[in-house]
């Protein structure tokens, strides 16, 4: 009986009863076909851009647009703090019109004209870069 | 090429992973992984979420499959999660009032020749369905899937001695009841 035991539970018929071959099949089919799907979507998905002269040229443009543009933004920052502390109120006045006098009586257009025309560039290269769009443009013309 | 037993399959065998390979895959472990879902008492709705979604798992890690265990253990062990996902999901759903799926359809009626042999199957069938649940799944593992005791220690996360104990005590009930 022992034996006769052993080899029942050897026999796939003896233990709880299994699904449908058939039905299996099918599941595994199911199966099979959102794996190939996965792996068709995986195969379609854009593979990441590899490093190039672009990205070289966009890091070199902000860095040097950062460089350039440190001065100005410290001396607007200057002028600004200066302006708060030595007069709020007196701005308050005048309003924040482009030909109203800082403190040291510097304008805003006397600012932006006593620029450097480079330091200009630079920045305005660095706005370009950074908005995506355009630096996708540039990297098409670029990279061919 | 000859058609080697699931125990005997390796990640190996199914390198470069292209559809042909992953019909293999499914063609080789599909009826185990449903034998295995039938074990947990799974209504057939759960059996075929289970099969799809151990199929799916096993064919995305297979290429990260390091052979740390056989393919087979680590795939059972897959649908061993599964399976105990699903029957966590129908005992919520007992609980929670809804109506479980219908159970597995019954087998056909046997042919006269064949009743005597297949009512040996269904008393065995009826001893088995009798026992624990852990005696019931690592007789199945053991004797239907030729797992080793060890890899069904891995499998059901319990030490080879438990292992051999539920083996042992599932073998005592069953040729009490079978005798």
């Amino acid at each position: 009986m022992n034996d006769r035991l052993e080899t029942l539970l050897r026999d796939p018929r003896a233990h709880q009863d299994t699904p449908d071959a058939d039905a299996v099949r099918d599941w595994s089919d199911q199966a099979l076909a959102r794996w190939q799907a996965e792996q068709a979507a995986e195969a379609g998905r854009v593979p990441r851009r590899r490093f190039g002269w672009t990205d070289i040229a966009t890091a070199a443009g902000l860095v040097s647009a950062a460089v350039a543009i440190a001065p100005v933004v410290g001396a607007l920052a200057g002028h600004a703090w200066t302006a708060l502390h030595a007069g709020a109120a007196r701005l308050a006045d005048r309003g924040w019109a482009a030909d109203a006098a800082w403190t040291d009586g510097t304008t805003w257009t006397q600012a932006l004209a006593e620029a450097p025309p480079a330091l200009l560039a630079v920045a305005a290269l660095a706005v370009f870069l950074s908005v995506p769009q355009l630096r996708g443009m540039a990297s098409r013309v670029l990279d061919g | 090429m000859p058609v080697k037993e699931p125990n005997q399959l390796a990640a190996a065998d199914f390198e470069p992973l292209d559809d042909d390979a992953a019909r293999r895959f499914a063609d080789a472990f599909a009826p185990r992984i449903a034998a295995q879902a039938a074990r947990f008492r799974l209504p057939h709705d759960l059996c075929q979420d289970v099969v799809q979604e151990t199929l799916l798992r096993a064919l995305r890690g297979l290429p990260h499959f390091r052979g740390e265990s056989r393919l087979s253990t680590w795939v059972y062990r897959i649908a061993w999660r599964e399976c105990a996902r699903a029957a966590a999901h129908q005992k919520r759903a007992a609980r929670g009032g809804i109506a479980p799926a219908p159970e597995v359809e019954p087998e056909a009626a046997p042919q006269p020749d064949l009743a005597a042999q297949a009512d040996e199957y269904a008393r065995v069938r009826a001893a088995m369905n009798g026992l624990p649940e852990q005696h019931r799944l690592a007789l199945g593992y053991h004797y239907l899937d030729g797992l080793a005791v060890a890899d069904i220690a891995a499998l059901m996360e319990a030490t080879p001695s438990t292992v051999k104990s539920w083996l042992k005590r599932g073998r005592d009930a069953l040729r009490e009841r079978f005798a």
